[in-house]
């Protein structure tokens, strides 16, 4: 059975659409008084429409790009992860460039900021070790 | 490892493109694939083999033993 690729172009302009939709829906929502059930609510549905896709992508990728993405996981979001544990308890430190001037100084905000951190060093470490591999294999 | 998928390739003038296209795979993996910077798992090896009609150890050539 062949299977039809999918275009990566489209891949990330509708991650980035509901990216975008689901972001502003919640911050008008926080606003305006949304009930936290329906902005829960959003957010899982716009979390299932993501996952969804990107398994009807990953289901049409061939074995090297399929390669390529496990490879980045592991050694690109690993990566992340272990810069970020370097960093983020140092910047936590600093009165300065804490991360509590950008995040806010409660303890649950910090909790958020830490996480998010976290995640976008381990997007940012995917991205290069994707970019890696598929330069060493030119 | 080793492989004679360019040259299989250029016997039959098919681009990078063409045989991606039969093997339902990328361009960008057929060039890895040729370049032998990329071993194919087990059922894309036997689909390679399929379409060339060639023995799989014809195509490919373990390092270790050449």
């Amino acid at each position: 059975m062949t299977l039809r690729r999918p275009n990566l172009l489209v891949l990330l302009a509708v991650s980035l659409v509901v990216g975008l939709a689901t972001g502003a829906i919640l911050g008008f929502g926080d606003a305006s008084g949304m009930p936290v059930s329906v902005q829960t609510a959003i957010l899982g549905i716009s979390l299932i429409l993501a996952v969804g896709y990107c398994s009807w992508a990953f289901a049409r990728l061939d074995e090297a790009a399929r390669e390529a993405h496990k490879s980045a996981w592991w050694w690109g979001a690993s990566g992340g992860m272990v810069v970020a544990a370097l960093f983020i308890p140092a910047l936590l430190q600093g009165s300065d460039l804490g991360l509590g001037r950008i995040m806010g100084d409660q303890p649950g905000d910090l909790v958020i900021g830490g996480a998010f951190a976290v995640l976008l060093l381990q997007v940012a470490g995917y991205f290069v070790a994707w970019t890696a591999w598929w330069l060493r294999r030119r | 490892m080793k492989n004679r998928l360019k040259v299989l390739r250029a016997e039959r003038d098919w681009s990078q493109a063409d045989l991606a296209d039969r093997l339902a795979v990328s361009r960008q993996t057929v060039n890895a694939l040729e370049t032998g910077k990329y071993d194919p798992s087990l059922p894309l090896a036997f689909r390679i083999a399929r379409l060339f009609a060639q023995p799989i150890e014809d195509i490919f050539q373990d390092d270790a033993v050449a």
